[in-house]
């Protein structure tokens, strides 16, 4: 990473600390670095270099010590949690966070997974890359059924910066022209398969409300000079991505963000430095600085800034703020509305339906697609909505050929069935639902009153349930699903709703929200906090509902947005 | 906890006594250590006892492998050590129940051949040895659903011992690790085997 500068004691005072170096931190730091402001990222992990970093990349399955599988001994003692991610093996675990050195509780009958990336680069290194908008029906949403505080920002205020993250990112997607789901500045999309065609224009003719679209992700299917100068090429349809991608493929912090922020030479990086809590200043209601704990050798010292930009991710954010206690602030920073930690929302995604699909025999595909089928929510707004539940979801999945993975069970043996695994079998077809989750207060995440981290840091206790409105939702997509495979024709349809752990989708949003009075939300429509100037939050944490789709990219928009705003600020000495 | 996962710590912690903790990482290091447990090829694993099955019961999954995928023209299971394999991962990454289960139908399989042909298993004819493993994966004759069930996990191992080697991912299937892109829609003739490679499995 040229011209980035690893920092550990400093007693200067940058004009920016940007706390998380994630989808969000990556995005603050590239903004302000390129707007000629002098940028401290503070990032608790380790440096995590791009391509030098990536130890699994390449790597065939007889090259690892269990062909992929992670060592039992090692789950059991680290990973007991984070094993619950699809993309945890023994190629990414090491960008999973350590379960032993990261404890947490729950209230007592309930259940939550937190996934942890804890390195410089964060969950952008390990995302699943589905990129979406959310739509005007989205930020009305509460406003319309009642559920929640309104969004103080509408569809028109993040569009434009919509439009200038998604040339920098890189998004492949094809233009739609659907209400609920607008367009982004699309790279061409990923092709769809051949049953995949016909399965949407099967249902363009059954189910016109339900448009089965190919899925929108970071990848570079064309890579344009805004990539290119940084080093990005196209994607090779490897499936490597979450090990790291050293083509710079798909969007991430070490990708993309990084660089371009270190270019300008404007870029210092604290690693290992895991935030204590935000230094304020009572007497001018400003935040100084931050308070760190060294995460190796556990040592504490302080970095000094100007204004802070809190990216740790929706949960590491407002953990340091409730953990910032002042004579002010007795139960967190900016935590005047007493909101705070509350509202803690993620997606649903407790469903799937199967079916089989006769014919195409000839058929079959190269490369390991980083899309899908798609098809957006359809209860998008009140008057659309199922009678049983508020909100709606969205369904993505697409069809493939089985394969020896798929005959493992199968009857037989011998030649015939060495036969069976040598050629790819039927083709199947997978939907699974993604649940817009209520914002309830009831949901939150709270300090443990004793227990503490090795840091020193008072662990986080959730006490976080799925409602019936979400458990409806997702007997309602088995139902839906099962209905359109039947209509296209397919066979052997099988669908069941689960009921596994809030968490598990990795889209917890909220716990800070935005709205526009001080006296029910944490942050203004500018992401910055109503109690404290020059503090803004920038990450999920400022989501005031869930909606449906994947929400990374809105948090990169939120994010470059509030930057634009901060800096007029600043200039204007508002802050 | 297992009684695999006991004994390694036992014996790390085992080397750290005899030689400190200290000078063991010195001498050792954390990958020589590891590379003690490491997987690594060896067809005739069936010859000596394994981490998880006597030596006698690595003889019998060594012949089951072989009857589940056999050598034709192209490697079969026993060519590329799927019983080796079976064994070291049953140690690393399953649980104690697991390997108590695949533990059980080996011996399950050696006393049905025993009281129907008055054999050990692998002294058994392919044909005979076929018959007992159909009536297995039946649940008849003699087997039961946990004889089924139990013979199910140790196929699954096996094909995925014998697709995610070298000889099976590269010869066998077929191994594309940088497609380049996307296709959607391709004869199959033009490829004329499955994919092996996914990334992760």
């Amino acid at each position: 990473m040229k011209e980035t500068k690893y920092i550990n004691e400093s007693s200067e005072v940058y004009d920016v600390i940007v706390i998380g170096s994630g989808m969000t931190g990556g995005w603050a730091a590239k903004e302000f670095c390129e707007k000629g402001f002098k940028t401290l990222m503070v990032e608790r992990g380790r440096v995590v270099e791009h391509r030098k970093d990536y130890i699994a990349e390449g790597k065939a399955p007889w090259q690892y010590e269990n062909r992929t599988k992670v060592d039992n001994l090692l789950v059991e003692q680290q990973y007991k949690i984070q094993k619950q991610c699809y993309a945890f093996h023994d190629g990414t675990k090491h960008f999973f966070g350590n379960d032993r050195d990261l404890p947490y509780t729950t209230k007592d009958g309930t259940e939550f997974s937190w996934i942890r990336a804890n390195q410089l680069g964060g969950k952008s290194l390990l995302w699943h890359r589905q990129s979406y908008r959310l739509s005007d029906y989205d930020f009305k949403a509460n406003k319309a059924d009642g559920v929640g505080n309104d969004w103080p920002i509408r569809y028109k205020d993040l569009a434009p910066w919509y439009d200038y993250v998604e040339k920098f990112v890189g998004i492949s997607g094809n233009y739609d022209n659907l209400p609920q789901l607008p367009d982004s500045q699309f790279l061409p999309p990923f092709e769809m398969n051949g049953p995949e065609k016909s399965f949407r224009q099967k249902m363009a003719g059954t189910f016109p409300d339900k448009p089965v679209i190919i899925s929108r992700c970071a990848h570079l299917t064309e890579p344009q000079q805004i990539h290119v100068e940084l080093g990005r090429m196209k994607c090779m349809a490897r499936n490597e991505c979450q090990k790291g991608c050293s083509f710079g493929a798909y969007f991430s912090t070490q990708s993309a963000t990084l660089p371009a922020a270190a270019r300008t030479g404007n870029l210092y990086i604290a690693p290992n430095s895991v935030v204590e809590s935000l230094i304020y200043d009572e007497a001018t209601n400003r935040l100084k600085g931050v308070r760190v704990i060294d995460n190796d050798n556990l040592t504490q010292r302080e970095y000094y800034g100007k204004l802070v930009f809190l990216c740790a991710s929706t949960i590491g954010s407002t953990q340091i703020l409730l953990n910032s206690k002042t004579n002010k602030f007795k139960n967190g920073l900016a935590n005047s509305s007493g909101v705070l930690g509350k509202y803690l929302m993620d997606h649903n995604y407790n469903s799937r339906t199967s079916a089989d699909i006769d014919g195409f025999e000839d058929e079959y595909y190269i490369g390991r697609r980083p899309a899908g089928l798609y098809v957006p929510n359809f209860y998008y707004e009140p008057s659309k909505y199922h009678k049983g539940f508020k909100r709606g979801y969205a369904l993505s999945g697409g069809a493939y050929r089985e394969d020896w993975q798929s005959f493992g069970h199968a009857d037989g043996f011998g030649e015939s069935f060495k036969n069976k695994l040598q050629h790819p079998g039927k083709w199947k077809i997978g939907l699974q639902a993604q649940g817009e989750m209520l914002p309830n207060p009831d949901n939150q995440m709270t300090l443990h009153a004793t227990k503490k981290d090795k840091w020193g840091i008072p662990q986080i206790e959730f006490n976080v349930e799925w409602s019936d409105n979400e458990r409806k939702m997702m007997e309602n997509s088995v139902e839906v699903a099962s209905e359109m495979f039947e209509k296209a024709g397919f066979k052997n349809i099988q669908g069941y709703a689960t009921e596994r752990p809030p968490g598990i989708a990795i889209h917890e949003v909220g716990t800070a929200r935005m709205g526009r009075d001080p006296k029910d939300s944490v942050l203004n429509g500018y992401n910055q906090a109503h109690d404290i100037p020059n503090l803004f939050v920038t990450d999920g944490a400022s989501f005031s509902s869930s909606a449906v789709v994947n929400p990374s990219l809105t948090f990169m928009a939120l994010t470059a947005r509030a930057v634009d705003y901060a800096v007029k600020e600043m200039k204007n000495r508002r802050i | 906890m297992s009684s695999i996962v006991t004994n390694r710590r036992r014996l790390l912690q085992g080397l750290g006594a005899v030689l400190g903790t200290a000078a063991a990482s010195q001498l050792l290091g954390e990958q020589a250590i590891k590379s003690a447990f490491c997987y690594t090829k060896n067809v005739n694993s069936y010859k000596i006892d394994g981490r998880v099955f006597t030596k006698n019961q690595m003889i019998i999954l060594h012949s089951i492998v072989g009857q589940i995928i056999p050598t034709t023209d192209s490697v079969g299971a026993t060519d590329v050590d799927c019983h080796g394999f079976i064994d070291h991962q049953l140690a690393n990454v399953h649980t104690a129940v697991e390997q108590k289960n695949a533990v059980s139908l080996v011996n399950k399989m050696n006393e049905m051949s025993v009281k129907r042909f008055q054999l050990e298993f692998y002294l058994c004819n392919d044909q005979q040895q076929l018959a007992l493993l159909t009536d297995a994966e039946q649940a008849r004759n003699g087997f039961n659903q946990v004889d089924r069930a139990n013979l199910k996990f140790i196929k699954n191992l096996t094909v995925f011992g014998f697709c995610t080697s070298e000889e099976g991912a590269l010869k066998f299937l077929k191994y594309l690790p940088v497609p380049g892109g996307y296709q959607g829609s391709v004869p199959y003739e033009q490829i004329g085997r499955a994919w092996s490679s996914k990334a992760y499995y």
